[in-house]
């Protein structure tokens, strides 16, 4: 099957089964799979843990092969090694080699895309940069990292080869808040640059921030698929919001409103989510120029 | 072109997987990047390198340097020589080691741990992968092979300096040195302790009573067992054994044939005067001359003794109850022309003959009985022919049966070789006579086809090397302490002139050191023939005890010839390990690494036991009387037999990377030998590679 070129991604009848030693099925991971990604957009593939989601990934990127159906990835059969050129992809965990520093990981994944010294060297810092590890971490060698630095380098690796298509396994695992945040917001960027995100969570608040449309799997099923606004949206219940109001202004709307007929309505202070309250005390309270990743 | 011990089927399989490699994996040999495989391989070598593997090195070194401090060495050179060979063997040792663990471990774990997720899903083929793996492993190998090789020779150096001392020193103050000893000690002083020299074997060695001459034939012994005679038959399945597919013709013995084999021979002899007076005074009545009789195999070691054979004079006798082969007095030189008859025969039964059915070569082996008689034969002093069929009730064919053959069926002997009698470690002795005796045996080293090495030798002379086991024999009148002298010539084939006589002065299992002179061996077919000159002495030789000196090369270059035989016995070794990783978990892939390295060697060792004759043994030693039984018997033990020898054929054989052998004795490592290991590392690693690489391609690398 290849997928015309406005889709990044499309599956057809993928199904994965693990089978044990003499054969017969064991795990039915992923079951018919049918869905299409356009490029350009920021998906999310949803649901809870063993529901296919990593299974679907591995599929697309070749690392297991399927039981029946196809998939295919930027116009090729799925596992090509030739599309991975194209490709960049952040594992749910950063499986990388640990006996090696930030940059020599770089350059080493750098090398594999053939990207000439030069260009690394320029490359190299540049991305170090942008996932935010300073000079110190840099040399450091992978063991020695925290949770989140080696999300960030695995975010780095993934992006070495400056992709179209980014597999995103659970990206804001060990992230902090802050961390979480950068993750959403390079996500935003990658979108705005025109690049296709798959983005694979549990996480459904990082999902909803970012992602244009979902999908979600339940035991290896699709159970729906659709624009996020869509999915979300509640039909049956209607919100008006405005700035704070005196006491009497609440009392002579719910009076208004009972006049109107609607005898169930709740006038009350909005709460923040516990992100933004965090991300508001980080921010006042870090110096200018510096990181808010690690200790001072 | 380099003719490598290969053989042509392990190519030609070889050539069979990579072109199915080529085949599936079209396109990822289209897209093969060495840059991105180095760069795999860069990484496993990195992450060695980082995990400390090197620091295995210090332990090796310092187990070499307490080895060899402990050593005994015979001489000068050989203690060098020996700490050469510790040295390469603890490079060898630590190289197939780290290479074994780090190759067969590394891909298991990298899935294990998932690492590989980051590596797969870039632009990098699986056989990048397997070839980046293994350049990774074969780049520590070599770090390592440069390490241990700058050990070994910054230690051999300073080894054969402190000797070299020591030797002067003793050159020049002790007073109790012997000629041999100085000899050797100024040879060593002028040559130099590292040394790697060529040498040139001799085809051949035989012991004889008989001087070689232009035309000579003929062979001589004499009879009291100090030398003995080999008539070499070459098998001819279908000429020398009756009917041998006829399941008839096992004989309820596992035997060949319907009918065994007739022995013929046609022996000349003389007796000469007793040595000394006192057995004339023993007024013994003149000897007899009396034969016995055995078949050494291929190997020259006895495979059929005298007393299996029956004596057609006495159809229902075994031939030891005669008393051994009498020859007929007609055969006595002078006497009777060698074509003439009477002929001696001896019979050799259907199963004993199932013995010899697989081999390429056997020996009719002939000893004197006699001590006054010397015996005479060529190549047509014995033959074989089929026998015919025994009547009922009776155990051999009679004389008259024998006769009966047309001579035109006999199968001929090639030409007969004299030999020393064997000492229990193999070798022949050559007993020491003075030229004047009577009996006077010689040693004759045959050289042929030897000419092109000499032509590096200049100054007319060509060195040797002479090492020999020395033993008293017991002579009354001999000197148990009386140096040991032997006299060397060179004889060009062909020719009756003999170079003059060099003597040597020999010490017991050392080398010796001394000079022929290079005019006589002309075109390379000459003779070297030895007399130990010292009654009473016996030198206890071989086949390897004489070596020419063809020319030299610096130690450096030999070592890292040496050095470059262990890497790539570590690039099969890692390529192993790497296909055993792809399909198993670490520890066993360690494991069947281990096993397919040994399997060849293991598989030899029971083969050679196990040779397709083996069947034909056990059923005879089971005493099978049945037929079918002993047919199933001896069907079963082939088939095994044959299996193992085919498994043996199908495994690497690294008994070829031979990177010890020639550097501890101070030879060159040849060309040859580099091919031989090269020849191996083609036909065994590039095919594993490409199974590996097949394996992978088809393989689900997330667990």
């Amino acid at each position: 099957m290849i997928a015309s070129n406005n889709e990044a991604v499309e599956t057809s009848g993928l199904t994965k089964i693990y089978r044990d030693f003499w054969g017969r099925d064991k795990v039915r991971a992923l079951d018919d799979l049918n869905m299409t990604i356009h490029r350009g957009e920021v998906f999310g593939l949803l649901g809870p843990n063993g529901s296919g989601k990593s299974t679907t990934i591995k599929l697309l990127l070749g690392l297991i092969f399927p039981t029946h159906g196809s998939a295919s990835v930027l116009g090729q059969p799925a596992g090509n090694t030739a599309i991975n050129e194209r490709i960049g992809f952040l594992p749910e965990e950063s499986y990388l080699y640990r006996f090696l520093n930030g940059e020599e990981t770089l350059k080493f994944y750098g090398r594999l895309f053939k990207i000439p010294g030069r260009e690394l060297k320029k490359r190299v810092p540049a991305l170090l940069d942008a996932v935010g590890l300073d000079a110190k971490a840099r040399k450091r060698k992978l063991r020695e990292y925290s949770k989140g630095m080696a999300r960030r380098i695995g975010l780095a690796q993934a992006l070495i080869n400056d992709p179209e298509l980014i597999l995103l396994d659970e990206p804001t695992t060990g992230l902090d808040p802050i961390g979480t945040k950068e993750m959403k917001d390079l996500i935003k960027s990658l979108r705005a640059q025109g690049k296709t995100v798959l983005l694979c969570s549990h996480l459904l608040a990082d999902v909803q921030d970012v992602c244009d449309r979902i999908t979600i799997l339940f035991r290896g099923k699709m159970m729906t698929l659709g624009p996020v606004r869509e999915l979300l949206q509640v039909k049956d219940v209607t919100q008006i919001q405005t700035r704070t109001m005196t006491p009497l202004q609440i009392e002579k709307t719910q009076a208004f409103l009972s006049q109107l007929g609607v005898t169930d309505a709740t006038v009350t202070h909005p709460t923040t989510n516990l992100e933004d309250l965090f991300l508001r005390i980080v921010q006042e309270n870090t110096p200018a120029g510096q990181s808010s990743v690690g200790s001072a | 072109m380099l003719d490598t011990s290969t053989p042509v089927y392990v190519w030609i399989a070889a050539a069979i997987i990579v072109a199915i490699g080529i085949a599936f994996g079209f396109s990822d040999l289209v897209r093969f990047s060495l840059t991105r495989a180095w760069a795999i391989g860069g990484v496993s070598f990195r992450e060695s390198i980082r995990r400390r593997v090197l620091w295995i090195i210090p332990l090796a070194v310092i187990g070499v340097i307490i080895v060899s401090q402990l050593q005994k060495a015979v001489d000068e050179r050989d203690l060098v020589r020996e700490t050469t060979k510790f040295c390469l063997f603890a490079a060898g040792l630590v190289l197939v080691l780290t290479s074994i663990i780090l190759a067969a471990t590394n891909l298991p774990k990298e899935i294990e741990t998932r690492v590989i997720y980051t590596v797969v899903t870039k632009p990098a083929t699986r056989l990048e992968l397997i070839l980046g793996k293994i350049i990774g492993f074969s780049r520590v190998a070599a770090v390592i092979l440069i390490i241990m090789g700058l050990f070994s020779y910054g230690y051999l150096e300073a080894r054969a300096l402190s000797q070299e001392s020591l030797m002067s020193s003793r050159l020049a103050t002790d007073p109790t040195l012997g000629d041999a000893e100085r000899n050797r000690l100024e040879h060593f002083q002028s040559t130099g302790l590292l040394t790697a020299e060529s040498y040139v074997n001799p085809d051949e060695v035989e012991i004889t009573g008989t001087l070689p001459g232009p035309n000579q034939s003929m062979r001589s012994m004499y009879g009291q067992g100090d030398e003995e005679l080999m008539f070499p038959f070459k098998v001819d399945q279908a000429k020398m054994f009756a009917d041998p597919d006829n399941p008839d013709g096992f004989s309820g013995l596992g035997g060949i044939g319907k009918t065994g084999m007739l022995i013929g021979l046609r022996m000349q002899w003389r007796q000469f005067i007793p040595e000394s007076a006192a057995m004339v005074k023993l007024h013994l009545p003149p000897p007899e001359p009396k034969l016995t009789l055995d078949i050494l195999g291929a190997d020259r070691y006895l495979m059929i003794g005298s007393t299996s054979f029956f004596d057609p004079r006495y159809p229902g006798a075994k031939l030891a109850h005669t008393e051994q082969l009498p020859i007929p007095h007609d055969n006595k030189v002078g006497s009777a022309p060698m074509a003439s008859e009477p002929i001696v025969w001896a019979y050799l039964p259907p199963h004993e003959c199932g013995l010899l059915y697989n081999l390429p070569v056997f020996y009719i082996h002939l000893t004197g009985i006699a001590r006054e008689i010397q015996y005479f034969a060529d190549a047509s002093s014995a033959f074989i022919e089929i026998a015919p069929e025994i009547p009922p009730g009776t155990y051999a064919p009679s004389v008259a049966q024998a006769e009966a053959v047309p001579a035109d069926q006999r199968i001929a002997s090639d030409q007969p070789l004299g030999r020393g009698r064997p000492d229990t470690r193999g070798n022949e002795e050559l007993i020491g006579k003075k030229a004047e005796d009577a009996n006077v045996p010689y040693a004759v080293f045959r050289f042929r086809n030897a000419g092109a090495v000499f032509n590096r030798v200049a100054a007319g002379e060509v060195p040797l090397e002479f090492r020999a086991t020395i033993q008293h024999g017991g002579d009354i009148d001999a000197d148990e302490d009386a140096p040991t002298d032997a006299i060397l010539t060179v004889l060009p084939a062909g020719t009756d002139k003999q170079s003059a006589p060099v003597g040597m002065r020999l010490e017991n299992q050392q080398t010796n050191y001394g000079v022929l002179p290079a005019a006589s061996i002309g075109n390379g077919d000459f003779d070297v023939i030895v007399r130990c000159d010292s009654p009473g002495n016996v030198l206890c030789i071989n086949n390897a005890s004489l070596s020419l000196v063809s020319g030299t090369e610096p130690f450096g270059w030999n070592l890292a010839k040496s050095l470059f035989i262990l890497w790539m016995l570590a690039v099969l070794v890692v390529t192993i390990a790497v296909l055993c990783s792809t399909f198993l978990s670490w520890p066993i892939a360690v494991v069947l690494t281990a096993v397919l390295l040994m399997g060849h060697w293991c598989v030899t060792q029971v083969a050679d036991t196990a040779d397709a004759t083996l069947g034909r043994s056990i059923a005879t030693d089971m005493g099978l009387t049945d037929p079918s039984k002993a047919e199933a018997v001896v069907t079963s033990v082939n088939a095994l037999s044959t299996g193992l020898l085919a498994l043996g054929k199908v495994l690497p054989d690294i008994d070829q990377f031979a990177a010890i052998d020639d550097i501890q004795r101070g030879a060159i490592v040849t060309v040859q030998t580099v091919a031989d290991a090269g020849s191996v590392l083609l036909t065994f690693a590039l095919p594993m590679a490409v199974l590996a690489y097949l394996i992978m391609k088809k393989k689900e690398v997330a667990p």
